[in-house]
This record gives structure tokens, C-alpha cells and sequence, in this order.
């Protein structure tokens, strides 16, 4: 080297190579950046610090509590409420991904009209738009026209604003009408006939000893999935493997099937045999609900159920005949016992029938009064049934709609199942909706009101009695939207009809209404007053509609099967849940059709081929899935995929569609992969406990060349109990919006780059008669003995003193090595750099670094949380409490599967777990050392 | 507008401030401490620790134009988190 060359340290010479680029500049050196300050900062905002508003979330019509966390002024995380009675802290994969509509670019921003359907809309100022709307409602009132308001369900103030609204205006009664494609509107009309009450029940899952859902799928919809999950995890952290179980009745192995102790299919459309059957077992045989009913009815129901003995029913249903009385025994004697449904899966055209004969059997089994309760009528804001809604399009076809104001609703999404709304708008005089999004109904509205996000907004979310959580605006809102319920007030403010509405804005009522101890809470809860129901005189007096399924009996049954990951009002999910996998199949980005290997083999293809599925002159073109938990009968689509295939007037709620025709195309895709292997291949990852009695019996004693670590402080552990995880996915989510993960889209998803540090591998065990789905959340597992700390060759990733393994992004020079080295792929790599276009950026995490391309990233336990909590305890000169560091997926585990904290205190409950004897480390025989811990699935048995 | 409306209130840029005050508008400050968005950093952990603003800062009061005093880099963060015996775990600070 010659001496005229000037000495230059290593990362001088770096910087100068680089050429200025701000990435390999040192600490202190990047380009000098402005800083814009607040003109007049939000109220309590401390830079740096957050804040945590209480509300409720809206993504479908549970009403789960929900806490925002705040930073500078706008929301970045979407948690539980764990004072809320629905869903106590969790919230599901949609929940966790209703940020994203928040900071959707496309959210609309300003009012549009249209004179005629069909033009594009133009823009107009508010003023404008409300004075439109005021000049189409004085016409209207001036002809005497009525005016129908449509809603999704507002079981709360601003339903209660519609119906003032609507009395304001001189309007009748029966003028709002709810929408909800996803009710199980069957249960209500059932109930009415069974017991004269058209309401809802609540159900106690959790104190039934015996749990038999008929297609129920209350992990997925059906209700509240939240708080259902977090009752069955209650109810399997009571049995300890014992005395309660849980049976589903359905043709699909669902997620909720794989949740139940036994998975039992019956022929499409005979469940209800199945459960007739099951009632002349508790009544025959004593159940505890007999001895109550008047002789009159007993001897009605004797004779009803007369023909349904065991061996009749299993010649219907297909099930064994001891199969059925050794469940209807069951059911006798847990007592109490619980029976569900009927879900959408076995809902056709019997489903109020079937719903009826569930109830039937609940009062015979002594479950109402003890798992299964009545609230007092009238239920507040009920969702109208199909009835109803047909009885609007009557309304509207027959010209006598004047002004149809809607409200975050769009029947116009169902295809042809559409029609008759479709065509009643035709003779409707003005439509105006309410929306946050350009959908089918907007697009042929006269005028197009931008609402406020649900979590800019005010309302009262009362789903059952005794609950009434509050929806506040937990932000500013972040475009020049309007408040749905001001907008109407003002309105009728201009028209001088505002008797019995707010004499300022709805906003400022509801401001005004609560105490800040209730806005803290969330809600204001109370015990509420049973309502007594009893069966009615001749509660089975219905002739049994055919168990013939519609369609060319030579083909198999089409079954529409629930998602956690489609919003149920048709909507097409956002990016984040598109990218989530379906827990079920593993599929993300694309639609599927799931058909028993038996049923692809003869047709002659496999999963990836696309085959084209045929119903009365309509249909759709779907990749296969081969599904072993399918009986061979049936085939099965989700919901929102199978709505080409609805006929005209058809209710979107209905799952037992129709036997179809199914044909190859020829043609194939490639899927993202998902869960990758059906097969466990001998590693034994997923383990029950009996399969871990014999692993522990191969085990030899691990030798380390090197020391522990010391860990001094914390060692930060993680306990999974694959007992109670179902399998929900939410984690997932949680993990990505808290970490920043990006969403790569369909084409990389393909690929296998997606970039959760979270994900649920699914295995399926068992015989192809009784497959045994077996779901395990996989994270980076901070091993003490890590194999990818050892291969870095820049240092990136280290072991911590409190047990995390870290990775140090602005190191990562993107070698790999680590990735490869990894037992568990706990580790990704960011192949390009994922922008995050406004106003996506607000809902970056400011606590966690944006990756950029070339970088390896994976779980950090959440470290930004940890240090949050750390930093907390050490200001108040404590220490850290147990259960006080909660990383994003703990947090929303609604089945409490997963704990988290500090395996060095002994009495922490992650310590507890570690040493159960259930206790198992995946991998543990590769000496990884991981920090953390599986429990192995405790013994389930079959009926 | 806090204590600018008393002090120095009859300079120009200080009225120049004010305007934009009233105008709603914000003045764009050149930063003159910055990290890179790769770092965690909390005042009121080191406030807690007991140093001194002017550690980092320098002698604010006595500066008519604020300055930069400090490197800011790792190593001399680090410098001093070796001699008081802070943390010297990386995760402590990269985030």
C-alpha cells in the first residue's frame, strides 16, 4: 500500500463508499430532518408515550369490547377490552385487522351524487350534500312518500337515532330495517315458535358438561366467536381431559370440529333426524327436563317423536345406531348438558324446523334455565329476519318507497340472490348511502355520504341486555367524512322536524352522556332479569319437511362453510386479511373449493386444479382444496366465494345449498402454501399427551460443548398449551400490525415470503375415516442454545441477558445463514422493500423499526413491550409484575392458549406451565434449549 | 404560544412566530438532535438516572443560537452508558 493514501477507518471508508446513503451513515450522521410541532396538540398526548381509548368494535355485530392505543394523535393498535364482557380482552383476526379500514386508501372523503343510476358520481361539497338530501326528503314528505331507513345491525344509540329520526319525519313504525346476510335468523323464528319469544338466547358454554353443536361453527360466526372461544377454553380448562366434552355434528371439519372431542357427520339434511332422535332419548330415558312439561305436551311430544328410535334414525342419518343412543345417554346424564345450532353448514331449507326440534331437545335435557337463557322480550334493535327484508323489497317494488336513506349495508353484493333488491331499487324515488366505501348499492345511489370509521365515531353497541358498551371516537377523524346520525339530525333540523331529537349534534349527546369511569370501562354492564320460557302445547306439530336436497341428485352437495377472514356483510376483506391463512386450509389471497381425496381422485384432479361448479344455469370457477375432513358426499366453498352460484331471491345465510355439478378445466394455479405438509413425518411437533408418554421414553440426555447463559434478571419465556389453541389465526394478526410485518401480496404469498413472525402449522393425524387435526402456533423460539446466533457472521443476532434472541436490523447485512440454520423457519427476509404508502404510515408502530430490503426479521417477544413494562416498573420502583409484559399475541389469544413471562420466577404462571408434565420443547432433541414451551393436547374422546 | 408571548415578544422573529401562530400554520424546525429511526431513546429514563439536560445538550441557556454539542453516536453513547453502568444490551436502545 503506499504511504501517500491516507489512513481511513473501517466505517469512514464505508461511509464515503456508500455516496452519501443515509442507511450506512453511523449514529448522529443522517441529513438533518424538520420537525413540524402541533399548532394545538391533542388533548393528553405526550409525544413518545401512549394512549388507550375504550370502544367497541363494529367488524361484524358481536360487539366486542375493544381498547385503541394511541400515539401522537392516532391509532396503531386495536386490542380487547378486558373489562367487556364480550370477549374479556381478545379479539379475533378481523378485530385485529380493522385497522386497516381505518387508514384504507380508498376510504371515501367527500359526498358524491348522481341524477341517474349508472353516470359516475360527482363531487360535491357537504353543504351541498346535505342540501340535497333536505330538498329530496321535503319532496318526499311533501308527497306524502315514505321514507325507509337500512341498516347493518345498530343495536344501540344510533339505531335509536334512526328510529326518532324516522318519528321526526311523521314516518310509521317498521320503517328501519336491519341487514345482516350473516343472522341465523332460523334461531329467532324457531324460538318463536317453540316458545312464543322471538329473541336470541345466551348460551353458557362453559358450565356445560356435555357440548353437541349441530353445525354450529361458533369459532367462525354464529354470534359472538370471541367470547364462544374463550367459554370452550374455560370448559376444557375444566375437564382436564375429563368429565366435559364437546361433539360437533357437520359435514365439514371445521375449525370449531377440530376444537370438539369427536367429529360426527351425517348424510346432508338428516340432522335433523339426528336430532329428533336424540330428543325421544331424553325423553324416554329420563332427562331432567321431562318431569317439569304438563302430561298434555309429554304425550304430544311421545307421539311426535314415536317414529325416531335409534335404528330408524340411523337409517336416515347414516350413523350407527349405538352411536346415536350412547349419545342420546349422554346428553341424558351431563347434566347440564348443551346442544347448539343450527349453524349455517346444516342450515337448508329445514333450518327453522331444525332449530325448533334443538330447542325441543334443550327444554328435554333440562339445558334451558341452566346453559341456555332467554333474555326478557323485546329485544332492542333485533336484526330483521328474511321476512322482513322481503317484506321491504314488496315494499319497494310495489313503487312505495319514496326516500331510502342506507346505513353501512349493501344487499347488492349477493349476486343473483340480489335481484329482487336489485330491481326494487329501480321504483325507489332517492337513495342515499351512508358508507365508507365505493360498493355495488353506492354506486347506484343518488347521493354518497362518506360516514365516519366506526372508530371515529360515537355509539352505544348494546348485543344482549345487561350490556352496553360505548363506542367512542378514538381519534380525530382522519378525512372530511361526517357522522351518519349528525348528518340525519342536521337534516331534519333544516326541514323543522326535530321533535324528539338532539337540540345540538348527535356527537355532543352522546359526549355528554356517560361518565368518564363508563367511557373508562368501555360500557356500562349489569346482571339483567331472566325471562322464563316454556315450551308451547304441541311444540313438534310441524310435518317434516323432505330431506331432499335441490339440484341433480347425482352430484355432490354444496355446502357454504363460515369464515373468520370475510366480513359477513359480502365486503371483500382488506390486504391483511386476505393475506392471513385460512386456519382450516391454509389458503390466503384466493377462493377454494374443498373436495374429499376420494371425490378429486375420480374426477381426475388434485389440489391447485381449478374445476368449475354448476348450479341451474349459473357458475363459478374455483382451485380445489382435497380436504380429509370432508365427508365424500359434499363439497364445500366459502360463503363469500359461493355467492355467483345464489339464485335469485336466495337467503345469503343458508349454507345447505344444493347438490351441484362439478367439471375440470384443465386448468391450475399455485396457492400460497400455507400450512405446507399435511404430515408431521415422524417429528412428533403436535404432540397429545399419550404420544409424548412414549417420545419421553426415546429420550437421551443432551450434551452442551458451551455454558448457560447466566440470564441474571428475567429469562423471558413463552408457554403454548395446544389444548386450548383452536387454531383462530387472530395471533397472527395481532403479531402484524403490532411488529410493522408488511403485506407482500398474492404473488409473493405464493412464494412462501409472507412476513409473519407468527404463524399456525397445521398437521392432520388419523386414519382418512377419523382425521385428527392437530394446530401449532410456531414463533421464533428464542433458544439458549440458538443455531442461528452461531452462524451470523456480523453479529446481528445475539442471545439477551433476559433469554430473547435478538436481531439487530440495521447489522443485517442479509447473508441468510441464520434462515437456513433455523429448525423451527422462524425467520424471514425481506426480499424488497414493502412500502407503506400514506396514510398506511399512521398506523406504523413507532416503537418498532421499518425493515427495509436485504434484512432477516422474527418474533422479538414483543421487546418494545417488555422494555415499555420495564421501564414502567422501574419509575414506580417496583418490580415487574406477573402477566404485566403481554406480547401482541398473548394479548388476543381469546382461548388463553398461549402465557407469556419470566421463567426465572417460579411462581410466574409461564413457570408453572414449563414444568407441567404436559410440558414438551418442539425440536427439544436438536439440544435448541427454546424458550418456548409446548403442552401437549390432552386425551380426547370419541363418541 | 406559551412563554413567547411575554418573552422577547417585540423581536421580529418572534413575531414572525406569532403570526404563523395565529395563522394556523407550523414552522418546519430543522432538527438539531437527531436519532435514526432505528433507535430507541427516552428522556425520562436518563432524566430518572439523574443526568444533567447539558450532558447531551450543552449550556443551552448560555447559546443564542442552539448548537449541537454532541456526536450522538453509538460508540459515545455507549462511552457513557459503560462508565455509569446503564445497560449495554443492544435491544436496549436498537429497536
Amino acid at each position: 500500500m503506499s504511504s501517500d493514501i491516507p489512513s481511513v477507518s473501517r466505517r469512514r471508508f464505508l461511509t464515503i463508499a456508500a455516496g452519501g446513503t443515509a442507511t450506512l451513515l453511523g449514529c448522529g450522521e443522517t441529513v438533518a430532518r424538520h420537525v413540524v410541532p402541533w399548532i394545538s396538540p391533542p388533548p393528553d398526548a405526550i409525544p413518545g408515550l401512549s394512549q388507550f381509548y375504550r370502544t367497541v368494535c363494529r367488524e361484524c355485530s358481536a360487539g366486542c369490547g375493544m381498547t385503541a392505543r394511541s400515539r401522537e394523535g392516532h391509532i396503531v393498535k386495536l386490542e380487547g377490552n378486558p373489562d367487556h364482557p364480550i370477549g374479556r380482552g381478545a379479539l379475533c383476526v378481523r378485530g385485529q385487522a380493522a385497522i386497516e379500514g381505518l387508514y384504507d386508501p380508498e376510504r371515501l372523503s367527500a359526498p358524491s351524487m348522481r341524477e341517474h343510476a349508472g353516470e359516475p358520481g360527482k363531487q360535491l361539497t357537504w353543504d351541498a350534500a346535505q342540501g340535497a338530501l333536505t330538498d329530496a326528503l321535503r319532496k318526499a314528505l311533501a308527497a306524502k312518500r315514505p321514507v325507509f331507513v337500512l341498516s347493518r345491525p345498530e343495536p344501540g344509540a344510533v339505531g335509536e337515532l334512526f328510529d326518532a329520526w324516522l318519528a321526526a319525519l311523521g314516518q310509521p313504525a317498521g320503517q328501519r330495517v336491519t341487514f345482516d346476510p350473516s343472522e341465523p335468523t332460523w334461531i329467532r323464528a324457531g324460538a318463536s315458535a317453540t316458545f312464543g319469544t322471538a329473541t336470541q338466547p345466551s348460551y353458557d358454554i362453559a358450565a356445560a358438561k356435555l357440548v353437541l353443536s349441530i353445525g354450529a361453527d361458533f369459532l367462525e360466526d354464529w354470534g359472538s366467536p370471541v367470547e364462544h372461544a374463550r367459554a370452550l377454553s374455560e370448559l376444557r380448562a375444566k375437564a382436564k381431559g375429563g368429565d366435559r366434552r364437546f361433539v360437533y355434528v357437520g359435514p365439514r371439519l371445521s375449525l370449531t370440529a377440530a376444537a370438539a372431542d369427536d367429529w360426527l357427520s351425517v348424510r346432508p339434511g338428516t340432522e335433523i333426524q339426528l336430532v329428533l332422535g336424540l330428543a325421544r332419548i331424553a325423553l324416554t330415558s329420563g332427562g331432567a327436563g321431562v318431569s317439569a312439561l304438563p302430561a298434555a305436551t309429554v304425550a304430544k311430544l311421545t307421539q311426535a317423536l314415536s317414529h325416531y328410535e335409534p335404528a330408524a334414525v340411523a337409517e336416515h342419518t347414516g350413523l350407527s345406531a349405538s352411536t346415536i343412543h350412547r349419545l342420546g345417554e349422554q346428553l341424558v346424564h351431563a347434566r347440564p348438558s348443551l346442544v347448539l345450532g343450527p349453524g349455517r353448514v346444516v342450515a337448508g331449507r329445514n333450518a327453522i324446523q331444525l332449530a325448533r326440534s334443538i330447542q325441543v331437545l334443550n327444554v328435554l335435557t333440562g339445558a334451558v334455565g341452566q346453559t341456555l337463557r332467554w333474555a326478557p322480550p323485546p329485544e332492542p334493535n333485533a336484526a330483521a329476519s328474511a321476512r322482513d327484508i322481503n317484506h321491504f323489497i314488496e315494499t319497494a317494488r310495489a313503487g312505495r318507497v319514496g326516500v331510502l336513506i342506507v346505513h353501512h349495508a349493501d344487499p347488492l353484493r349477493f349476486g343473483a340472490a340480489s335481484d329482487a333488491f336489485s330491481k326494487a331499487l329501480e321504483n325507489v324515488d332517492y337513495v342515499a348511502v351512508f358508507t365508507n366505501g365505493m360498493g355495488e348499492l353506492a354506486q347506484r345511489a343518488n347521493l354518497v355520504l362518506p360516514d365516519h370509521h366506526f372508530l371515529e365515531s360515537w355509539s352505544t353497541v348494546s348485543p344482549r341486555p345487561g350490556v352496553q358498551g360505548i363506542q367512542q371516537p378514538t381519534m380525530s377523524p382522519l378525512l372530511a367524512t361526517r357522522a351518519a346520525a349528525d348528518v340525519l339530525v342536521e337534516v331534519a333540523r333544516q326541514l323543522e322536524r326535530t321533535d324528539g331529537l338532539p337540540s345540538g349534534t348527535f356527537t355532543e349527546k352522546l359526549r355528554d352522556a356517560f361518565t368518564p369511569a363508563d367511557l373508562q370501562r368501555g360500557g356500562i354492564f349489569a346482571a339483567h332479569a331472566e325471562h322464563q320460557v316454556a315450551l308451547g302445547d304441541d311444540p313438534l306439530g310441524f310435518a317434516l319437511e323432505s330431506e331432499r336436497i335441490d339440484g341433480p341428485q347425482s352430484g355432490p352437495v354444496l355446502v357454504l362453510t363460515p369464515s373468520l377472514r370475510h366480513p359477513d356483510d359480502g365486503r371483500a376483506p382488506g390486504a391483511l386479511l386476505n393475506e392471513m391463512s385460512d386456519p382450516v386450509t391454509g389458503i390466503s389471497w384466493s377462493g377454494w373449493v374443498e373436495l374429499h381425496p376420494a371425490t378429486a381422485a375420480a374426477l381426475g384432479v388434485a389440489s391447485e386444479d381449478i374445476v368449475r361448479i354448476e348450479l341451474a344455469g349459473r357458475h363459478i370457477e374455483l382451485p380445489v382444496y382435497e380436504q380429509k375432513g370432508l365427508r365424500q358426499d359434499v363439497v364445500a366453498v366459502g360463503a363469500p366465494f359461493a355467492f355467483g352460484l345464489l339464485g335469485s331471491g336466495a337467503d345469503p345465510a343458508l349454507g345447505l345449498l344444493s347438490h351441484v355439478a362439478i367439471h375440470k378445466t384443465g386448468r391450475s394455479v399455485v396457492l400460497p402454501p400455507g400450512h405446507g405438509s399435511d404430515l408431521q413425518a415422524g417429528r412428533g411437533l403436535a404432540l397429545t399427551e399419550a404420544e409424548l408418554a412414549v417420545q419421553r421414553g426415546d429420550e437421551h440426555k443432551p450434551i452442551s460443548m458451551y455454558p448457560d447463559h447466566p440470564h441474571p434478571t428475567h429469562r423471558w419465556g413463552l408457554a403454548v398449551d395446544l389444548d386450548l389453541c383452536n387454531g383462530c389465526v387472530a395471533c397472527v394478526a395481532a403479531c402484524q400490525v403490532e411488529n410493522n410485518s408488511p403485506v407482500v401480496g398474492p404473488k409473493e404469498a405464493a412464494r412462501g415470503r409472507t412476513m409473519n413472525w407468527i404463524r399456525i402449522e397445521r398437521f392432520v393425524e388419523g386414519s382418512p375415516a377419523h382425521p385428527d387435526p392437530r394446530f401449532l402456533p410456531m414463533m421464533c423460539q428464542h433458544c439458549d442454545n440458538a443455531p442461528c446466533e452461531a452462524v451470523c457472521p456480523v453479529y446481528a443476532t445475539y442471545h439477551t441477558n433476559e433469554g430473547l434472541n435478538a436481531q439487530i436490523y440495521n447489522r443485517c447485512v442479509g447473508t441468510r445463514y441464520c434462515e437456513n440454520n433455523c429448525p423451527y423457519q422462524a425467520r424471514r427476509f425481506n426480499w424488497y422493500d414493502n412500502p407503506h404508502l400514506a396514510p398506511t404510515n399512521l398506523a406504523l408502530n413507532p416503537d418498532v423499526s421499518v425493515r427495509e430490503r436485504g434484512v432477516t426479521e422474527k418474533c422479538t417477544f414483543c421487546v418494545q413491550r417488555i422494555r415499555e413494562v420495564k421501564e414502567q416498573a422501574k419509575l414506580d420502583g417496583r418490580p415487574v409484575r406477573d402477566g404485566e409484559v403481554t406480547p401482541a399475541c398473548v394479548q388476543t389469544c381469546a382461548p388463553s392458549a398461549l402465557v407469556f413471562g419470566d421463567l426465572h420466577d417460579p411462581e410466574s404462571r409461564v413457570s408453572k406451565l414449563a414444568s407441567d408434565e404436559r410440558a414438551y420443547h418442539v425440536l427439544g432433541h436438536l439440544n435448541t434449549k427454546p424458550g418456548v414451551t409446548y403442552l401437549a393436547r390432552r386425551r380426547r374422546e370419541t363418541t | 404560544m406559551g412563554c413567547h408571548r411575554y418573552v422577547a415578544s417585540d423581536t421580529k422573529p418572534i413575531q414572525a412566530l406569532a403570526q404563523m401562530f395565529q395563522d394556523g400554520q407550523a414552522p418546519s424546525w430543522p432538527r438539531v438532535y437527531d436519532l435514526p429511526d432505528h433507535v430507541y431513546f427516552s428522556h425520562r429514563m436518563h432524566i430518572r438516572a439523574g443526568l444533567d439536560c447539558a450532558k447531551c445538550h450543552g449550556n443551552v441557556a448560555a447559546m443564542s443560537k442552539v448548537a449541537r454539542v454532541s456526536p450522538m453516536k453509538m460508540g459515545w453513547c455507549m462511552t457513557c452508558h459503560k462508565e455509569r453502568g446503564a445497560s449495554t444490551e443492544c435491544v436496549t436502545c436498537h429497536k
